[in-house]
């Protein structure tokens, strides 16, 4: 009952972000500006640029994200359909893995077309690690999107609510921001494979302590 | 809390099944406080609710499937059709082949012909009237209404008291709570008056003017 409750609420998010396309849309444009504007800053050299890349792709998707959650949450908001989740016998653990999961997959789905750019604007090669780097973006992207997800449903229970979500969130966001950007340093660099598998492990670790903090927590955040 | 003083205290009713309670009181009075206690959408710091025998406050999320809620907001998607809404909140419940339930829903409240027109697109009365839909999809036996009749105009508000009235008559037990006397449904076989959280007359219909007992019961309370 609680999978087939948390895939409705993901498929329930796909179809009306599938219609609208604004939010993703918007996002990956600011994404893709974010990550332009580190090229263009300080007239950086090509070695400078694959120093870069990697952090700049998380930034980018950082900012990107605070955008994002705050919109997909508020969809809840209107016409109070929360209260229509509230009152099914949905369990809360569920529907937060069903917003969770939509979260992550839109964000996945962003950084289909902004990690070619990046990889692109930077100059970066992973040396053909491909999987690797589906994997740490994966584990960092689950992490983000539980935390954005949670800080979400905080700030829409506040009256300051779009402006205390990045205030929230990107602080708990730093090891895994850390983490992706250190594990793709290292992937980029080559030869640096037990740093890598370090990293992807902090981001591992990351997703299962706030994806199990939040899950229970979230009972209580929605909660009048 | 509402402000410094309890949302609600010192309010006790019991209501049978089958039975028809409607709420009334003016903004402010905890109407709405009580009907979300009911819905278990707010956890009272004291108080109990009991239903069918039950400890209600403690029973499991599966019994919410014997309360349908209605509101004055939709609780729907805009960017969805009214019949997606449908289908998505049978699957929520649990219910078998949702696409069937849905489009049994519509037509009860006779909507077939805007089902595949998006929430968003819809009029305020064809909107409410796709809520009524969702809040009786899963056949709930106690139905709980919050001002329903809010921005509704008086052709929508007949045609929702309509519905409301053929769903009492089906059997099920409804709380109403309302503001407006005008809107107390002839259905109703109990009342409760609240004022500023507190329930300051309650009983059996028909027992009299009913506004006189509403006038009498704010002005007892200052009001």
């Amino acid at each position: 009952m609680g999978w087939r409750a948390a895939g409705a609420i993901l498929a329930k998010d796909l179809r009306l972000e599938l219609r609208r396309v604004e939010t993703v849309g918007t996002m990956l444009v600011f994404a893709v500006l974010v990550a332009t504007m580190f090229v263009f800053a300080g007239d950086p050299t090509p070695q400078d640029l694959r120093r870069l890349g990697p952090g700049a792709l998380w930034v980018s998707l950082l900012f990107a994200g605070a955008i994002g959650f705050g919109r997909w949450f508020a969809q809840e908001e209107r016409n109070q359909a929360l209260q229509g989740l509230l009152v099914s016998p949905v369990d809360r653990a569920a529907l937060f893995a069903g917003k969770w999961a939509g979260a992550t997959v839109f964000l996945l789905g962003i950084e289909c077309a902004l990690v070619p750019v990046t990889l692109t604007m930077y100059q970066l090669d992973v040396r053909g690690a491909w999987g690797e780097l589906a994997l740490l973006l994966l584990a960092v992207t689950i992490g983000y999107a539980a935390l954005g997800t949670f800080f979400a449903a905080v700030a829409a229970r506040t009256t300051a609510g779009e402006l205390l979500l990045p205030i929230l969130l990107f602080p708990l966001s730093v090891p895994l921001i850390l983490a992706g950007a250190e594990g793709g340093q290292a992937l980029v660099e080559g030869g640096r494979m037990g740093d890598y598998w370090s990293w992807l492990s902090l981001a591992a670790a990351f997703d299962v302590i706030f994806g199990t903090v939040c899950t229970l927590a979230f009972e209580y955040v929605i909660e009048e | 809390m509402y402000g410094s003083r309890p949302a609600l205290e010192d309010v006790s009713f019991a209501l049978e099944e089958g039975g028809f309670l409607v709420v009334l009181g003016p903004n402010g009075a905890g109407k709405t406080t009580l009907l979300k206690t009911l819905a278990r959408l707010v956890r009272p710091s004291a108080g109990r609710v009991w239903l069918g025998g039950d400890d209600w406050l403690a029973a499991p999320a599966e019994r919410q499937r014997e309360i349908g809620v209605l509101s004055h907001a939709t609780y729907l998607y805009d960017g969805l059709t009214a019949r997606e809404n449908l289908r998505f909140f049978a699957t929520l419940y649990g219910l078998r082949d949702p696409d069937d339930r849905a489009r049994t829903a519509l037509a009860t409240v006779g909507l077939e012909d805007a089902a595949d027109r998006r929430v968003g697109h819809l009029s305020r009365g064809q909107a409410q009237r796709v809520a009524i839909a969702r809040a009786v999809l899963h056949d709930p036996a106690l139905l709980l209404l919050d001002e329903p009749y809010a921005g509704l105009d008086p052709r929508a508000a007949a045609r929702l008291s309509a519905a409301l009235d053929a769903l009492h008559a089906a059997g099920r037990t409804v709380v109403l709570t309302t503001h407006d006397l005008a809107r107390s449904p002839a259905a109703a076989t109990r009342y409760l008056v609240l004022v500023e959280g507190r329930a300051r007359s309650e009983g059996r219909l028909p027992a009299g003017d009913l506004e006189t007992i509403y006038e009498d019961a704010v002005a007892a309370a200052g009001g």
